[in-house]
């Protein structure tokens, strides 16, 4: 990252981590505060953003705009991350939800009735038994069996029923 | 004057579109090499330039983002 006066500075972003819609969505974010302008540093996977400010500011302002923008930069990325591991998983529920759209109100009923015997049935079932089967294998780290500080002892039992 | 867009950042339709609609304001001559999308804007007061310069980067970086 290297800066320069007045309110103009270039950030260099490696698109392993930020990638190229990511940073487009950083800067379409702060299109109200700062001019962007993009270009990728020869034939390298790193792009320079040179940003400049639209009004003048101060040099403490500018700053944490920078920082600000970088931020945002990450967090999109995140985002797409997201995005992308879910992007299954948001096309089935989509799926179930339009096989399950009925064409007139009389098959409603008759039709939710069959989507919700072909979402829960055999498959369900089996998913379900696959997800119980690994939670019992998982180590129980969070026994609550134990009490050292008889938490669960009544206050009778603990002081012999004396009054504060 | 004179921005060139880099064609691996900035969709070529957006740039287009861009300066399709701030024909009203300024000259526009879109052209193109291997690397970049090149935007010649004339007819821009040298007081404003810097200001229009920025703004149509930005407009364009709408563009590309309203295609996705």
């Amino acid at each position: 990252m290297t800066s320069a006066n007045k309110a103009e500075s270039v950030l260099r972003f490696d698109t392993a981590i930020y990638p190229q819609e990511a940073l487009m969505g950083a800067a379409y974010k702060f299109l109200d505060r700062v001019y962007t302008h993009f270009e990728y540093e020869g034939e390298s996977k790193t792009i320079s953003a040179k940003l400049r400010a639209k009004t003048q500011i101060t040099q403490a302002h500018w700053e944490n705009l920078l920082e600000a923008f970088s931020e945002e930069a990450l967090s999109q990325a995140l985002r797409l991350k997201i995005l992308k591991a879910t992007r299954k998983t948001r096309d089935q529920i989509m799926s179930i939800a339009l096989y399950c759209i009925p064409s007139d109100e009389s098959a409603m009923e008759q039709q939710t009735q069959q989507c919700a015997q072909s979402v829960s049935d055999e498959k369900m079932d089996s998913e379900l038994e696959e997800i119980l089967r690994k939670l019992k294998e998982e180590p129980d780290d969070d026994n609550h069996e134990e009490d050292p500080m008889d938490i669960t002892v009544p206050w009778e039992e603990k002081y012999g029923g004396e009054n504060l | 004057m004179e921005i060139k867009f880099d064609k691996k950042i900035y969709k070529k339709s957006a740039v287009l579109s861009a300066a399709r609609e701030c024909a009203g304001d300024a000259g526009f001559t879109v052209t193109t090499d291997s690397r970049h999308t090149i935007v010649k804007i004339s007819g821009v007061p040298p007081q404003d330039r810097d200001a229009f310069i920025g703004e149509f980067g930005n407009f364009v970086i709408f563009k590309t983002r309203e295609r996705r």
